[in-house]
Protein backbone atom coordinates (compact mmCIF):
# COMPACT_ATOMS: atom_id res chain seq x y z
CA UNK A 1 0.00 0.00 0.00
CA UNK A 2 1.29 3.36 -1.00
CA UNK A 3 -0.04 5.49 2.29
CA UNK A 4 -1.06 9.03 1.54
CA UNK A 5 0.35 9.90 5.42
CA UNK A 6 2.43 7.95 6.92
CA UNK A 7 3.23 8.79 11.07
CA UNK A 8 6.01 7.30 13.37
CA UNK A 9 5.23 8.16 17.11
CA UNK A 10 6.66 7.18 20.58
CA UNK A 11 3.58 5.20 22.15
CA UNK A 12 2.57 7.39 24.57
CA UNK A 13 -1.30 8.71 25.56
CA UNK A 14 -0.46 12.01 24.52
CA UNK A 15 -0.01 10.89 21.31
CA UNK A 16 -3.24 9.39 20.13
CA UNK A 17 -4.90 12.99 19.86
CA UNK A 18 -1.40 13.89 17.31
CA UNK A 19 -2.79 10.57 15.50
CA UNK A 20 -6.64 11.71 15.79
CA UNK A 21 -5.42 15.46 14.70
CA UNK A 22 -3.12 14.29 11.61
CA UNK A 23 -6.26 12.18 10.60
CA UNK A 24 -8.05 15.36 10.61
CA UNK A 25 -5.98 17.25 8.52
CA UNK A 26 -6.37 14.32 6.05
CA UNK A 27 -10.45 14.43 6.25
CA UNK A 28 -9.76 18.21 5.30
CA UNK A 29 -7.95 17.70 2.74
CA UNK A 30 -9.89 15.36 0.95
CA UNK A 31 -13.60 16.92 1.97
CA UNK A 32 -14.23 13.92 3.87
CA UNK A 33 -17.84 13.76 5.36
CA UNK A 34 -17.78 14.59 9.22
CA UNK A 35 -19.55 11.63 10.60
CA UNK A 36 -17.45 9.03 8.78
CA UNK A 37 -14.23 11.32 9.64
CA UNK A 38 -15.85 10.94 13.41
CA UNK A 39 -15.94 6.82 12.99
CA UNK A 40 -12.36 6.79 11.30
CA UNK A 41 -11.22 9.15 14.74
CA UNK A 42 -13.07 7.39 17.29
CA UNK A 43 -12.07 3.31 15.37
CA UNK A 44 -8.70 4.52 15.35
CA UNK A 45 -8.08 6.04 18.20
CA UNK A 46 -9.05 2.39 20.25
CA UNK A 47 -6.49 0.58 17.81
CA UNK A 48 -3.54 3.35 19.49
CA UNK A 49 -4.97 3.02 22.62
CA UNK A 50 -4.28 -0.53 22.14
CA UNK A 51 -1.04 -0.02 21.21
CA UNK A 52 -0.56 2.55 23.80
CA UNK A 53 -2.00 0.47 26.81
CA UNK A 54 -0.72 -3.01 25.69
CA UNK A 55 2.02 -3.74 23.57
CA UNK A 56 4.69 -2.12 25.39
CA UNK A 57 6.04 -2.80 29.19
CA UNK A 58 5.63 0.29 31.03
CA UNK A 59 9.11 0.87 30.84
CA UNK A 60 9.25 0.47 27.69
CA UNK A 61 9.18 3.34 24.92
CA UNK A 62 7.69 1.60 22.17
CA UNK A 63 6.94 2.69 18.23
CA UNK A 64 3.29 3.55 16.92
CA UNK A 65 2.85 3.73 13.32
CA UNK A 66 0.10 4.95 11.13
CA UNK A 67 -0.58 4.68 7.37
CA UNK A 68 -3.43 6.64 6.18
CA UNK A 69 -5.07 7.01 3.09
CA UNK A 70 -8.21 8.17 1.32
CA UNK A 71 -9.91 8.56 -2.13
CA UNK A 72 -11.91 11.50 -1.11
CA UNK A 73 -15.18 9.47 0.01
CA UNK A 74 -13.21 6.46 1.90
CA UNK A 75 -10.40 6.01 4.07
CA UNK A 76 -7.87 3.18 4.68
CA UNK A 77 -5.72 3.45 8.36
CA UNK A 78 -3.19 0.85 9.16
CA UNK A 79 -1.88 1.18 12.92
CA UNK A 80 0.92 -1.07 13.98
CA UNK A 81 3.15 -1.96 16.45
CA UNK A 82 6.45 -3.88 17.40
CA UNK A 83 5.68 -5.35 20.65
CA UNK A 84 4.90 -8.51 22.29
CA UNK A 85 1.84 -9.48 20.12
CA UNK A 86 -1.33 -10.92 20.93
CA UNK A 87 -1.04 -12.14 24.43
CA UNK A 88 -2.96 -13.01 27.10
CA UNK A 89 -4.09 -10.11 29.12
CA UNK A 90 -5.13 -9.60 32.96
CA UNK A 91 -8.37 -7.92 33.33
CA UNK A 92 -6.50 -5.18 35.39
CA UNK A 93 -5.15 -3.90 31.97
CA UNK A 94 -8.13 -4.26 30.15
CA UNK A 95 -10.32 -1.98 32.88
CA UNK A 96 -8.98 1.01 31.38
CA UNK A 97 -10.80 0.53 28.34
CA UNK A 98 -13.56 -1.58 29.18
CA UNK A 99 -12.86 -3.88 26.16
CA UNK A 100 -14.59 -1.64 24.30
CA UNK A 101 -11.98 -1.15 21.57
CA UNK A 102 -12.27 -4.08 19.43
CA UNK A 103 -16.24 -3.89 18.77
CA UNK A 104 -15.73 -0.65 18.09
CA UNK A 105 -13.54 -0.86 15.19
CA UNK A 106 -15.92 -3.45 14.19
CA UNK A 107 -18.63 -1.12 14.32
CA UNK A 108 -17.38 1.83 12.71
CA UNK A 109 -15.43 0.01 9.94
CA UNK A 110 -16.23 -1.43 7.05
CA UNK A 111 -14.13 -3.91 7.42
CA UNK A 112 -11.30 -4.57 9.36
CA UNK A 113 -8.23 -7.26 9.83
CA UNK A 114 -5.73 -7.87 12.71
CA UNK A 115 -2.60 -9.07 12.13
CA UNK A 116 -0.14 -10.01 13.98
CA UNK A 117 2.56 -12.76 15.49
CA UNK A 118 4.10 -13.44 18.63
CA UNK A 119 6.97 -10.78 19.78
CA UNK A 120 6.42 -9.17 15.88
CA UNK A 121 4.07 -7.03 17.18
CA UNK A 122 0.19 -6.13 15.62
CA UNK A 123 -1.34 -4.54 12.74
CA UNK A 124 -4.87 -3.44 12.64
CA UNK A 125 -6.07 -2.44 9.08
CA UNK A 126 -9.42 -0.58 8.83
CA UNK A 127 -11.31 0.25 5.69
CA UNK A 128 -13.70 3.22 6.21
CA UNK A 129 -16.89 3.66 3.60
CA UNK A 130 -20.23 4.82 3.37
CA UNK A 131 -22.55 1.91 3.07
CA UNK A 132 -23.75 2.44 -0.25
CA UNK A 133 -20.08 3.02 -1.97
CA UNK A 134 -18.77 0.29 -3.66
CA UNK A 135 -15.68 2.19 -4.84
CA UNK A 136 -12.92 1.62 -2.08
CA UNK A 137 -9.96 -1.12 -2.68
CA UNK A 138 -11.04 -4.08 -0.43
CA UNK A 139 -8.23 -4.64 2.29
CA UNK A 140 -4.91 -5.63 0.47
CA UNK A 141 -3.28 -8.80 0.76
CA UNK A 142 -1.89 -10.40 3.70
CA UNK A 143 1.41 -8.57 5.01
CA UNK A 144 2.65 -9.89 8.36
CA UNK A 145 4.50 -7.29 10.81
CA UNK A 146 8.10 -7.03 9.50
CA UNK A 147 10.83 -8.54 11.83
CA UNK A 148 13.54 -6.31 10.12
CA UNK A 149 11.95 -3.11 10.10
CA UNK A 150 14.00 -0.68 11.68
CA UNK A 151 12.44 0.13 15.38
CA UNK A 152 14.05 3.25 16.37
CA UNK A 153 11.64 4.93 18.41
CA UNK A 154 11.47 8.66 17.62
CA UNK A 155 11.63 11.48 20.26
CA UNK A 156 7.89 12.89 18.76
CA UNK A 157 6.43 12.91 15.62
CA UNK A 158 7.61 12.15 12.34
CA UNK A 159 5.55 12.38 9.29
CA UNK A 160 6.09 11.64 5.50
CA UNK A 161 3.42 12.62 3.58
CA UNK A 162 2.71 12.60 -0.13
CA UNK A 163 3.50 15.76 -2.21
CA UNK A 164 0.62 18.20 -2.80
CA UNK A 165 -2.71 19.29 -0.82
CA UNK A 166 -2.33 16.98 2.24
CA UNK A 167 1.46 18.52 3.10
CA UNK A 168 -0.25 21.99 4.56
CA UNK A 169 -3.49 20.52 6.46
CA UNK A 170 -1.55 17.71 7.88
CA UNK A 171 1.20 19.66 9.30
CA UNK A 172 -0.59 22.62 10.44
CA UNK A 173 -2.89 20.25 12.20
CA UNK A 174 -0.59 18.20 14.20
CA UNK A 175 1.52 21.53 14.74
CA UNK A 176 -0.85 22.93 16.20
CA UNK A 177 -1.92 20.64 18.63
CA UNK A 178 1.83 20.13 19.49
CA UNK A 179 2.36 23.87 20.18
CA UNK A 180 -0.83 23.48 22.55
CA UNK A 181 0.98 20.34 24.41
CA UNK A 182 3.89 22.90 25.15
CA UNK A 183 1.75 25.35 26.37
CA UNK A 184 2.35 27.79 23.58
CA UNK A 185 0.72 31.29 23.81
CA UNK A 186 -2.25 31.53 20.77
CA UNK A 187 0.44 34.24 19.12
CA UNK A 188 2.85 32.32 18.90
CA UNK A 189 1.09 29.04 18.43
CA UNK A 190 -0.13 31.07 15.34
CA UNK A 191 3.45 31.66 14.75
CA UNK A 192 4.34 28.12 14.31
CA UNK A 193 0.98 27.28 12.04
CA UNK A 194 2.49 29.88 9.84
CA UNK A 195 5.84 28.55 9.48
CA UNK A 196 4.18 24.81 8.84
CA UNK A 197 2.39 26.43 6.05
CA UNK A 198 5.12 28.27 4.82
CA UNK A 199 7.47 24.91 4.79
CA UNK A 200 4.39 22.88 3.15
CA UNK A 201 3.84 25.24 0.11
CA UNK A 202 7.47 24.49 -0.56
CA UNK A 203 8.86 21.42 0.82
CA UNK A 204 7.85 19.56 -1.92
CA UNK A 205 10.43 21.31 -4.36
CA UNK A 206 13.28 20.39 -2.53
CA UNK A 207 13.04 16.79 -1.14
CA UNK A 208 14.70 13.81 -2.81
CA UNK A 209 12.36 10.82 -1.69
CA UNK A 210 9.45 10.13 -2.97
CA UNK A 211 7.43 11.86 0.31
CA UNK A 212 7.79 14.85 2.80
CA UNK A 213 9.34 14.38 5.73
CA UNK A 214 8.27 16.33 8.38
CA UNK A 215 9.42 15.77 12.09
CA UNK A 216 7.77 17.75 15.01
CA UNK A 217 8.82 17.59 18.53
CA UNK A 218 7.86 19.24 21.66
CA UNK A 219 10.97 20.15 23.85
CA UNK A 220 11.73 22.05 26.80
CA UNK A 221 8.72 25.12 25.61
CA UNK A 222 10.32 24.94 21.76
CA UNK A 223 8.83 23.38 18.81
CA UNK A 224 11.15 21.84 16.57
CA UNK A 225 10.94 21.12 12.81
CA UNK A 226 12.98 18.92 10.93
CA UNK A 227 12.54 18.95 7.01
CA UNK A 228 14.13 16.30 5.44
CA UNK A 229 15.89 14.47 3.69
CA UNK A 230 16.17 17.44 1.26
CA UNK A 231 18.18 17.33 -2.02
CA UNK A 232 21.91 18.68 -2.03
CA UNK A 233 21.41 22.86 -1.14
CA UNK A 234 17.49 22.27 -0.96
CA UNK A 235 17.85 23.63 2.58
CA UNK A 236 19.24 26.59 1.64
CA UNK A 237 16.85 26.65 -0.89
CA UNK A 238 13.12 25.73 1.14
CA UNK A 239 14.49 28.67 3.46
CA UNK A 240 14.77 31.12 0.59
CA UNK A 241 11.36 30.43 -0.63
CA UNK A 242 10.14 30.35 3.28
CA UNK A 243 8.80 33.54 2.69
CA UNK A 244 5.29 34.00 5.11
CA UNK A 245 2.41 35.01 2.83
CA UNK A 246 1.52 38.78 3.85
CA UNK A 247 4.96 39.08 6.14
CA UNK A 248 7.30 39.25 3.54
CA UNK A 249 11.00 38.24 4.43
CA UNK A 250 9.92 37.28 8.40
CA UNK A 251 10.84 33.95 9.03
CA UNK A 252 13.68 35.05 10.58
CA UNK A 253 11.43 36.97 13.55
CA UNK A 254 9.11 33.69 13.63
CA UNK A 255 11.95 31.20 14.12
CA UNK A 256 14.24 31.29 17.19
CA UNK A 257 17.04 28.96 15.63
CA UNK A 258 17.54 27.48 11.73
CA UNK A 259 20.22 25.18 11.40
CA UNK A 260 21.06 23.03 8.11
CA UNK A 261 21.68 19.48 9.34
CA UNK A 262 23.72 16.91 6.83
CA UNK A 263 23.24 13.41 8.06
CA UNK A 264 22.76 9.82 6.77
CA UNK A 265 19.64 7.99 6.36
CA UNK A 266 18.52 5.23 4.36
CA UNK A 267 16.32 7.15 2.11
CA UNK A 268 18.93 9.49 1.66
CA UNK A 269 21.80 7.22 0.82
CA UNK A 270 19.40 5.67 -2.03
CA UNK A 271 18.30 9.15 -3.75
CA UNK A 272 21.51 11.33 -3.24
CA UNK A 273 20.16 13.53 -1.09
CA UNK A 274 21.54 13.98 2.54
CA UNK A 275 20.33 17.33 3.94
CA UNK A 276 17.59 18.58 6.93
CA UNK A 277 16.61 21.71 7.67
CA UNK A 278 15.84 22.44 11.16
CA UNK A 279 13.81 25.04 12.76
CA UNK A 280 13.30 25.77 16.17
CA UNK A 281 10.14 28.22 17.26
CA UNK A 282 10.74 29.21 21.53
CA UNK A 283 6.85 29.68 23.07
CA UNK A 284 8.16 33.43 23.69
CA UNK B 1 -8.59 24.08 17.66
CA UNK B 2 -10.70 23.89 20.42
CA UNK B 3 -9.59 24.08 24.11
CA UNK B 4 -9.31 20.54 26.03
CA UNK B 5 -10.44 21.00 29.61
CA UNK B 6 -12.48 19.83 32.69
CA UNK B 7 -14.17 22.34 34.67
CA UNK B 8 -15.98 21.71 37.97
CA UNK B 9 -18.92 24.37 38.54
CA UNK B 10 -19.91 24.00 42.54
CA UNK B 11 -21.90 27.32 42.04
CA UNK B 12 -25.15 25.36 40.27
CA UNK B 13 -28.53 25.20 41.66
CA UNK B 14 -29.26 22.47 44.51
CA UNK B 15 -26.23 21.85 45.53
CA UNK B 16 -25.41 20.35 42.26
CA UNK B 17 -21.96 20.59 40.62
CA UNK B 18 -21.48 20.19 37.10
CA UNK B 19 -18.24 18.55 35.94
CA UNK B 20 -17.84 20.13 32.00
CA UNK B 21 -15.99 18.08 29.86
CA UNK B 22 -14.76 20.09 26.79
CA UNK B 23 -13.23 19.31 23.82
CA UNK B 24 -11.53 15.90 22.93
CA UNK B 25 -10.78 13.94 25.87
CA UNK B 26 -9.16 10.58 25.77
CA UNK B 27 -6.88 7.49 27.46
CA UNK B 28 -4.75 10.46 28.33
CA UNK B 29 -7.19 12.79 29.78
CA UNK B 30 -9.53 10.40 31.01
CA UNK B 31 -7.20 10.16 34.52
CA UNK B 32 -7.95 13.87 35.49
CA UNK B 33 -12.03 13.11 34.76
CA UNK B 34 -11.39 10.26 37.59
CA UNK B 35 -10.01 12.57 39.88
CA UNK B 36 -12.42 15.28 39.49
CA UNK B 37 -15.14 12.70 40.17
CA UNK B 38 -13.30 10.96 42.98
CA UNK B 39 -13.42 13.88 45.11
CA UNK B 40 -17.24 14.84 44.35
CA UNK B 41 -17.96 11.31 45.46
CA UNK B 42 -15.61 11.35 48.33
CA UNK B 43 -16.73 14.42 49.42
CA UNK B 44 -21.06 13.33 48.61
CA UNK B 45 -21.71 16.27 46.27
CA UNK B 46 -24.40 15.25 43.75
CA UNK B 47 -23.05 15.65 40.47
CA UNK B 48 -23.08 15.54 36.29
CA UNK B 49 -21.29 15.31 34.05
CA UNK B 50 -21.82 17.43 31.15
CA UNK B 51 -21.07 16.58 27.61
CA UNK B 52 -22.39 18.58 26.04
CA UNK B 53 -19.24 20.72 24.87
CA UNK B 54 -17.39 17.75 24.34
CA UNK B 55 -16.41 16.81 20.58
CA UNK B 56 -14.56 13.61 20.79
CA UNK B 57 -14.64 10.78 23.93
CA UNK B 58 -13.20 7.72 23.75
CA UNK B 59 -13.63 4.19 25.44
CA UNK B 60 -11.10 5.19 28.14
CA UNK B 61 -13.44 7.91 29.33
CA UNK B 62 -16.69 5.50 28.29
CA UNK B 63 -15.15 3.71 31.44
CA UNK B 64 -14.99 6.79 33.55
CA UNK B 65 -18.79 7.45 32.47
CA UNK B 66 -19.78 3.66 33.84
CA UNK B 67 -17.43 3.56 36.72
CA UNK B 68 -18.89 7.37 38.22
CA UNK B 69 -21.96 5.68 38.11
CA UNK B 70 -21.47 2.73 39.91
CA UNK B 71 -19.60 4.53 42.90
CA UNK B 72 -22.33 7.11 42.97
CA UNK B 73 -24.62 4.34 42.92
CA UNK B 74 -22.80 3.00 46.22
CA UNK B 75 -22.14 5.35 47.76
CA UNK B 76 -25.68 7.16 47.36
CA UNK B 77 -24.45 10.08 46.05
CA UNK B 78 -26.86 11.56 43.03
CA UNK B 79 -25.12 11.96 39.40
CA UNK B 80 -26.39 11.97 36.02
CA UNK B 81 -25.13 12.76 32.46
CA UNK B 82 -26.13 15.66 30.13
CA UNK B 83 -25.30 15.42 26.42
CA UNK B 84 -26.87 18.45 25.12
CA UNK B 85 -29.95 18.55 22.09
CA UNK B 86 -28.36 18.33 18.85
CA UNK B 87 -28.99 14.35 17.74
CA UNK B 88 -25.67 14.09 15.87
CA UNK B 89 -21.81 14.11 16.79
CA UNK B 90 -19.14 11.63 17.37
CA UNK B 91 -19.89 12.22 21.54
CA UNK B 92 -23.45 11.13 20.84
CA UNK B 93 -22.65 9.02 18.07
CA UNK B 94 -20.18 6.30 20.67
CA UNK B 95 -22.51 6.16 23.40
CA UNK B 96 -25.14 5.40 20.79
CA UNK B 97 -22.97 2.14 19.10
CA UNK B 98 -21.92 1.14 22.65
CA UNK B 99 -25.75 1.31 23.76
CA UNK B 100 -24.91 3.23 27.02
CA UNK B 101 -27.66 5.66 26.84
CA UNK B 102 -29.90 4.09 28.54
CA UNK B 103 -27.68 2.53 30.99
CA UNK B 104 -25.97 5.33 32.37
CA UNK B 105 -28.37 7.09 31.59
CA UNK B 106 -28.08 9.77 29.27
CA UNK B 107 -30.04 13.34 29.73
CA UNK B 108 -30.43 15.54 26.38
CA UNK B 109 -30.79 18.59 28.82
CA UNK B 110 -28.27 19.57 31.40
CA UNK B 111 -31.26 21.25 33.32
CA UNK B 112 -32.72 17.70 33.55
CA UNK B 113 -29.82 15.93 34.43
CA UNK B 114 -29.49 18.55 37.37
CA UNK B 115 -32.72 18.17 38.76
CA UNK B 116 -32.04 14.37 38.17
CA UNK B 117 -28.94 14.13 40.46
CA UNK B 118 -30.63 16.52 42.99
CA UNK B 119 -33.63 14.25 43.53
CA UNK B 120 -31.05 11.29 43.81
CA UNK B 121 -32.67 9.17 40.42
CA UNK B 122 -30.11 10.29 38.16
CA UNK B 123 -28.60 6.60 37.74
CA UNK B 124 -31.89 4.66 38.35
Amino acid sequence: MTSAVSLRLPARPENVAVVRQALTGLGDAYDLDADLLGDIKTAVTEACNNVVLHAYEETEDGLMEIDADSDGVGARVLVRDFGAGIQPRSIAVEERTLGLGLPLIATLSRSFNIRGRSDLGLEVEMVFAPRDYDGFDPLHDERAPRADHPIDVPRAAEMLIQPGPLVAPVTSRVTAILAARADFPLDRLADAVLVSDAIAAHASEYISGRDVGVEISDDEGSLNFRIGPLDTGGAQGLLNQMEVPGLGQSLERLVDEVTVERGDSAVATETGGAEYLALRIGKG
Amino acid sequence: MQENRIEVDRSAQDGVAVLSVQGEHDVYTAPSITEQVDALIEERVPFVIDLTPATFVDSSVLRVLLEARRRADEEGVGFAVALGQDDSGAVRRVLEVTGLIPVLPVHPARDAAMQAASSGHGSE
